[in-house]
């Protein structure tokens, strides 16, 4: 009979102190689960906005770095070089080599004279008018048209 | 009470539909507002010359957009005090941003229209600027664009791409697989200012650029010959000229330039007549020129050697009855067939082609590569005109000895002088060189065998006739190239009309290459109807010859001869 009241006493709903702890216990670790993940998505959330961010940056900088490519290349085309050349007072260089086996120098090594004022490109001089005597003039041909 | 009930139980029941029967179409539709889906464009590959130099790029240009009810109301403050307001003061300010007249600009700004375009095809800096004065109802659209920084340097070659970005001419056209990649998309869920929404759900794929095309030309190389075949066009009052240079090891071909080159920053700038590539596509009977395949196939099929000695009449007749002629009346010459050669006889020319049947030389024609297109595979190329020889008629049988009677284009009579220079083998012509992929790998074009034409003996023999064409006594003098020995010979074709040949007018054409003793360069320039001065292919092509070899041998580091030619005499 005593037994059998300890057990029932023993049985009786915890000390309402015990009951309060617990619950604080379970709230305080939802409360810091919800920090937890307010807390990283705010984070996702920021590095989002940096990320948008450094993609605009990353557009910007590409766009400044082709635009220089773009002049870069349009310098650098032979009909812009000529012209540079010619405005700074440069001259096409006659052809010469020199041998460094020899140690001589084969070709036109002469000066290079400034091309005549009407001819601002390197044009071959041509010949024209009629031909030498000497140069034996072209075939022709007096079969019917095929 | 009741009616607070009843309100209480429609909301209650509208949550219960939304969140329990609708609840999946309802979350499906709020995913796909946040969604937004963007097409990733795929950057369109460079062409480049052999050297790496941009040919043809793709560049970021925007169009500029307003809103024009947005600027109607538009007014600008400065300490409280209003300074600017509407189009007309707009317009003050972006034009300079744009780099444009601000009066061009106000009929766009002005007006009721939520869309118009103000600028097409501004940079993105000049964009920027724009933008940053703040002006409402400004916006930008994408317009990429294609740029030629090289302006009309090798335009036949590279083609160009239209408005709408799709090719329209040249590589740009049949390398367009290779150049144009392929689009991605990226799908995510996107905030009220753009950001992603993290965590959400999001679908990339990433676009594949385009791979570049390097190309065999030398930039430098092809913009000289551009230069000097124009200046000779001008020169001579010519209708058109063409430059070809190759390389008779590899066949590469480093310059394809022709007079009045469109440039693919504007083609409508030039008529169309100028938009195609003529030394693909021009076709015409080579001449004098094409005399080197007779002369091959002879001394390959035993039939004489170079210093075989002929008695050459002016005109000769011949079994069938045709007569032909040389250009001048003269008695008998004491030519070696090396002078046949070199002083392009005619009669001399029939006399020793006639000793091969007509299949023989036809077989001969097709393996130096007329009649069928070369290796380029370039838009619109001509294979040519060349009958087989059971359908030659009378004159065929003979005019295709010296050049006439079949049709050719310029890169045709190149490749035959390549062959030689390059031993008697003829190997696939190019003009690309390989392929570079968006991660950096370059895959250089597949190398395919090469067809034996005729002996390497043969082939020398015939250069060192050729050597003989450009000295004294041959019709090339103008064509020398001071300090290296030049190999060559000059062709002047007559044009054929309805009518015959006469009057329809000349193609002056030399093709050589240098140095003889071991060729580095193949260069064939041609001037089609010359009408100022000389029409022989000497006198209007030779000079340009002599030019564009001598720039393109110091260009390569070719050092000039060291020996003296050992030629065969022209005479006996």
């Amino acid at each position: 009979m005593r037994t059998l009241s300890r057990r029932l006493a023993s049985d009786a709903p915890p000390p309402l102190r015990g009951r309060v702890s617990f619950a604080l216990v379970c709230a305080m670790v939802i409360a810091s689960t919800m920090a937890a993940l307010l807390a990283l998505n705010i984070a996702a959330t920021r590095a989002s906005y940096a990320q948008e961010d450094l993609s605009a940056r990353l557009v910007r900088l590409t766009e400044e770095q082709q635009a220089l490519a773009e002049d870069l290349e349009a310098r650098q085309a032979p009909a812009a070089l000529e012209r540079e050349a010619a405005d700074l007072g440069m001259v096409p260089a006659n052809r010469a080599f020199v041998s460094m086996r020899d140690g001589t120098l084969l070709g036109d090594a002469s000066p290079a004279q400034p091309p005549e004022p009407d001819e601002d490109e390197v044009g071959p001089a041509a010949g024209a008018g009629t031909a030498d005597d000497t140069t034996p003039a072209p075939p022709t041909t007096t079969g019917d048209a095929p | 009470m009741l009616v607070l009930a009843l309100v209480l139980a429609v909301f209650v029941g509208r949550l219960v539909l939304l969140q329990g029967a609708d609840a999946s179409e309802v979350a499906a539709k709020a995913v796909s507002s946040r969604t937004q889906t963007t097409a990733l464009p795929a950057t369109r590959g460079e062409i480049t010359a052999r050297d790496g130099s941009v040919l043809a790029a793709s560049v970021e240009r925007r169009d500029v957009v307003v809103d024009q009810t947005l600027v109607a109301r538009w007014t600008q403050e400065v300490d409280g005090e209003e300074v600017a307001r509407g189009p007309q003061d707009a317009a003050a300010q972006i034009a300079p941003a744009l780099g444009l007249d601000p009066a061009s600009i106000v009929e766009p700004l002005t007006g009721t229209a939520r869309w118009a375009v103000v600028a097409r095809s501004v940079t993105p800096a000049q964009w920027r600027a724009a933008s940053a004065l703040g002006i409402p109802g400004l916006y930008s659209e994408p317009a990429p664009q294609r740029s030629y920084p090289a302006g009309s340097v090798a335009g036949n070659v590279i083609g160009w791409v239209g408005d709408d970005g799709s090719p329209r001419a040249g590589l740009e056209m049949s390398a367009d697989e290779v150049l144009h990649g392929t689009a991605g998309s990226d799908s995510s869920e996107r905030g009220l200012g753009g950001e992603r929404i993290p965590m959400a759900t999001a679908q990339r794929t990433a676009p594949v650029d385009g791979s570049d095309l390097r190309l065999t030309l030398d930039r430098d190389l092809q913009w000289y010959a551009q230069e000097a075949v124009d200046a000779q066009v001008e020169e001579t009052g010519a209708r058109w000229g063409a430059v070809t240079v190759m390389d008779p090891e590899t066949f590469q071909v480093l310059a394809l330039a022709e007079s009045g080159t469109v440039d693919p920053n504007d083609p409508g700038a030039t008529d169309q007549a100028g938009w195609g590539n003529r030394s693909l596509q021009e076709v015409f009977e080579p001449g004098s020129t094409a005399k080197v395949v007779t002369a091959a196939a002879a001394i390959e099929e035993g039939e004489t050697t170079p210093r075989e000695r002929l008695t050459v009449p002016d005109r000769l007749e011949v079994p069938n009855g045709q007569e032909f002629r040389d250009s001048s009346e003269h008695d008998d010459q004491r030519l070696t067939f090396a002078g046949v050669l070199g002083e392009s006889s005619n009669t001399g020319t029939v006399m020793v082609g006639s000793r091969l049947s007509d299949e023989t030389r036809y077989d001969y024609l097709r393996r130096f590569g007329f009649g069928e297109k070369t290796a380029l595979d370039f838009p619109g190329e001509s294979s040519g005109i060349l009958a087989p020889s059971q359908d030659w008629d009378g004159a065929q049988r003979y005019t295709t000895m010296f050049g006439q009677g079949f049709a050719g284009t310029m890169l045709q009579s190149a490749q035959v002088y390549a062959t030689l220079a390059n031993g008697g083998v003829r190997l696939p012509a190019h003009v690309v060189d390989g392929v570079t992929a968006p991660d950096g790998t370059f895959t250089p074009l597949p190398k395919e065998e090469g067809v034996r034409v005729v002996s390497e003996r043969t082939a020398q023999d015939v250069v060192d006739m050729l050597e003989g064409a450009v000295g004294t006594g041959g019709t090339g003098g103008e064509a020398a190239v001071p300090g290296y020995r030049v190999a060559g010979k000059t062709g002047t074709a007559e044009v054929a009309g309805e009518k015959g040949y006469e009057g329809n007018g000349y193609i002056g054409s030399f093709v050589g290459m240098a140095p003889a003793e071991d060729p580095e360069l193949v260069v064939a320039v041609t001037v089609a109807h010359p009408t100022k001065g000389g029409y022989y292919g000497g006198t209007v092509a030779g000079p340009v010859f002599s030019d564009v070899m001598s720039y393109a041998l110091a260009a390569r580091n070719v050092p000039p001869s060291s020996s003296r030619p050992d030629l065969v005499p022209l005479t006996w």
